[in-house]
């Protein structure tokens, strides 16, 4: 079908823009008060004023393909400097219909119409008809291929059928008469895999941090400690005496029975006296930090449930995460940490401090770590290219969870960042979720009469799993599961949802409720704590547009409940037949704060106490 | 989490980029073909792309001297991550970004996607007025809007959405578009 035949056509003029008018019309441009929404047939329109073209420069990172095609094309010549002939703005739209008729609706704006084109030469006026639809003609280019993703219909078709989608899903909640029928599994739960002998080369166990390759199954009790600095030369000799006591990834294999880690903040990095050079080539994310970020993550809420200690913007410096088979043995370092701390000058403080213990249950008989929720956790896990067994797809780069090394898109992890700093580190997410027990088992035990399975297939269909981590034979949609790892089932397939995976190295605090018994108003959760090599392409776009969003998976602006969300109308849609909706009134994970860190390598962990950087 | 222009879930990308004149009147004879061969299955079933134009540019309209290069303006409506849209491009069709983009001077080759990413950001015009008729509405919201509708029309004709539950028709009507049928509203959701 060619783009003529279909209702939309597209749109583009360029204007000259009169003389010294370029930015009276900037101006007008963006400060009015959406003028197209009364041009009938208008899908979308913008205006851009373009003073000039873009200088261009050859592209410093090239392969070898685009060099050769640049040799070929430009004969390996750069550009040379060009300019427009004039300043212009340009109108593009997709319109309904002929373009004419476009050009003849906005001119029936008349004033507002007058006070955008008035800045450009030439322009007659909207008084008379022939003469404004010329003018527009006259300066129209035609496109020379247009596609259009959207279903075919006019802008009042596709606004209808919105409105009547919207106000048919209502009624279908409303009425909530669902059934859904028992969810079936699709056979046992993935057993988590063991270390492997045979290691790649490409990676230096000695020198990267154990928990970025491996989570400590065996360590029952873990500690956080967030910790501030004071004077640097004091933080870095701290700094000096803990670097060696990091457990490595070389360690990891002798099942040591305790372990230490350690993440520094952007802003901790800068207490310890790293060069602004140095802290200005991170990542933009990370140089903000998450409290800044935080609104675009949880979207509606934001930083406003935050606590202390992630009160403020790099209110925390660093995480020293401690973690041993047993709470005795955990309990004998940190008091020897806590004291090293407090040790002879202002160079650390510890702000806050929070214990994990893993959850056991065994539901079907076998053994497993859960959550809070009473589901089994940690069972699947990306594959790392060099380090894990596994089939030859499902093996992730190295470069993935470790800085330096090649990732997923062929390209160096950390490229551009501060080598002396990145090398054999990685990023690690940092977030303090608060689970809400007695919501979670009220939000499925109030429509547990609408699925066949009760209260418990409530809880499946949402997570996407039943409580022993077995998979459902058809993974609800927009379940949380499904959300964390939608393998090849979106647009684009596993090349691209390959590109966010990341390794959860998370552990519940606060002390289980037990089945049947009342709220007890203590604060439970998941210290949720990830490792990845690209904060922004990984973390964070789970975060937006997998879990606080449904739309890619076909679900509007349906939200994951495991993360941060929930409220007086939301309710997620679970299939049967007909589909039941699942009432979630109050969130049942609230985010308490959190922060990005870098957790470095070894070596470069060394190189900052001894004042590398500066 | 980076764009210029943005309505709701549209966000606006508009770039124009000089390449030697040589290559126009090849360029556009791609375009042609492309137009010729239809919409590519592969870019359709990307489902986040509203709409998107190339058009090469020789002369602007009214202009007093030739510019040295020729111009691909290229400009698309898509609902997402901006680094996402982009990266899905570098991925899924780098021989034809090669194809559409490698006359231009500065094109870094599709892949790796960082440095094309780099590239288009550099070249994305900031939009001074952005507008769109449907704006919370993503192409896919969209599509199954068309599809709620069509099958209402089908199993219910023209009865009023308000009697519609009671309709005996209605149990089948919610079982047939039932993935379509999702109704979460967020604190701060307007009406459409």
């Amino acid at each position: 079908m060619t783009p003529q035949s279909r209702g939309t056509r597209s749109v583009t003029v360029l204007a000259r823009i009169a003389d010294d008018r370029v930015e009276a019309l900037r101006k007008t441009l963006r400060e009015a008060d959406a003028p197209f929404a009364h041009v009938p047939g208008a899908h979308v329109v913008r205006l851009v004023v373009v003073e000039d073209v873009v200088a261009q420069t050859r592209p410093t990172v090239w392969g070898w393909k685009a060099r050769l095609l640049d040799l070929v094309v430009h004969a390996g010549r750069g550009p040379q400097p060009d300019r427009l002939p004039h300043p212009y703005v340009l109108l593009t739209a997709t319109v309904d219909g002929p373009q004419e008729r476009f050009f003849a609706g906005m001119r029936a704006l008349g004033p507002q119409a007058d006070a955008i084109w008035e800045h450009c030469a030439g322009y007659p006026g909207s008084e008379r008809a022939a003469d404004f639809v010329r003018f527009f003609t006259q300066r129209s280019l035609p496109a020379d291929y247009t596609f259009a993703g959207a279903p075919e219909g006019t802008v009042r078709e596709l606004r209808d059928a919105v409105a009547m989608r919207r106000r048919l899903a209502s009624l279908a909640a409303a009425g909530n008469g669902g059934r859904v029928p028992a969810l079936a599994t699709s056979g046992p739960a993935p057993v988590p895999q063991r270390p492997r002998a045979v290691v790649s080369e490409a990676l230096y166990l000695g020198d990267i941090q154990g928990m970025v390759l491996r989570g400590f199954g065996h360590h029952h009790a873990a500690a956080h400690l967030f910790l501030r600095f004071g004077d640097p030369d004091a933080a870095r000799a701290w700094l000096g005496g803990l670097a060696p006591r990091v457990t490595s990834a070389a360690q990891v294999q002798e099942r040591p029975n305790r372990a230490l880690h350690l993440g520094l903040s952007h802003a901790g990095l800068g207490a310890l006296g790293v060069s602004a050079a140095q802290l200005s080539a991170f990542p933009e994310e990370f140089r903000a930090g998450m409290y800044a970020r935080e609104p675009a993550l949880s979207p509606g809420r934001g930083i406003e449930p935050w606590s202390a200690p992630f009160d403020g913007t790099g209110s925390v410096h660093a995480v020293l995460m401690v973690s041993a088979t047993t709470a005795e043995i955990l309990d004998a370092w940190l008091r020897e940490l806590r004291a090293e701390a407090a040790g002879p000058g202002d160079g650390v403080r510890v702000v806050a401090e929070i214990r994990g213990e893993r959850l056991l249950a065994d539901p079907g008989g076998r053994r497993t770590f859960v959550e809070h929720f009473g589901f089994a956790d940690g069972l699947s896990t990306p594959l790392i290219d060099g380090y894990d067994d596994g089939p030859r797809e499902e093996l992730l780069p190295p470069g993935e969870f470790v800085l330096g090394l090649p990732d997923v898109d062929g390209d160096e992890a950390g490229r551009g960042g501060p080598a002396g700093l990145i090398r054999n580190g990685s990023f690690l997410v940092y977030r303090k979720l608060e689970q809400d027990v007695a919501a979670f088992r009220e939000t499925t035990s109030a429509v547990a009469d609408r699925f066949e399975g009760g209260a418990a297939d409530v809880g499946a269909a949402l997570v996407g799993r039943t409580a022993d981590g077995s998979s459902l034979a058809r993974c609800p949609v927009a379940s949380h599961v499904r959300r964390a790892n939608p393998l090849d089932t979106l647009p684009g397939g596993l090349r691209l949802s390959r590109r966010h995976m990341m390794l959860r190295r998370g552990i519940p605090y606060g002390p289980p409720l037990p089945e049947g018994a009342p709220d007890d108003g203590r604060e439970r959760g998941l210290l949720f704590l990830a490792v990845m090599g690209d904060i922004h392409r990984q973390f964070e776009f789970v975060q937006t547009q997998w879990m606080a969003d449904g739309n890619v998976f076909g679900r509007g602006g349906e939200q994951d409940v495991f993360t941060t969300a929930g409220g007086p109308r939301a309710r997620v849609l679970v299939e049967g037949e007909p589909p039941a909706y699942v009432p979630v009134p109050r969130p049942l994970v609230t985010c308490r704060g959190g922060e990005y860190f870098l957790l470095p390598g070894l070596a470069a962990l060394a190189a900052l106490a001894r004042g590398a950087g500066r | 989490m980076t764009a210029s222009g943005r309505s709701g879930r549209s966000t606006a990308l508009t770039v124009l980029s000089p390449m030697p004149r040589l290559w126009a009147g090849p360029l556009r004879a791609i375009l042609y073909l492309r137009k010729r061969l239809g919409p590519s299955r592969d870019l359709q079933d990307m489902s986040f792309i509203h709409f998107a134009h190339w058009s090469v540019i020789t002369g602007f309209p009214g202009q007093e001297r030739r510019t040295r290069y020729a111009y691909l303006l290229f400009r698309s409506d898509f609902n997402g991550d901006w680094d996402e849209y982009i990266d899905a491009f570098s991925i899924v069709i780098p021989l034809r970004m090669a194809l559409i983009w490698g006359w231009s001077y500065g094109f870094p080759g599709a892949l790796p996607t960082e440095p094309f990413r780099r590239y288009i950001r550099h070249n994305d015009l900031p939009v001074d007025h952005y507008w769109s008729a449907y704006p919370e509405s993503s192409v896919s919201e969209i599509a199954a809007a068309l599809r709620v509708r069509d099958t209402y029309r089908e199993h219910l004709g023209d009865t009023d959405p308000a009697d519609a539950p009671a309709h005996p028709a209605w149990p089948r009507f919610l079982a047939d578009v039932q993935g379509d049928l999702h109704a979460w509203e967020r604190d701060d959701d307007t009406a459409v």
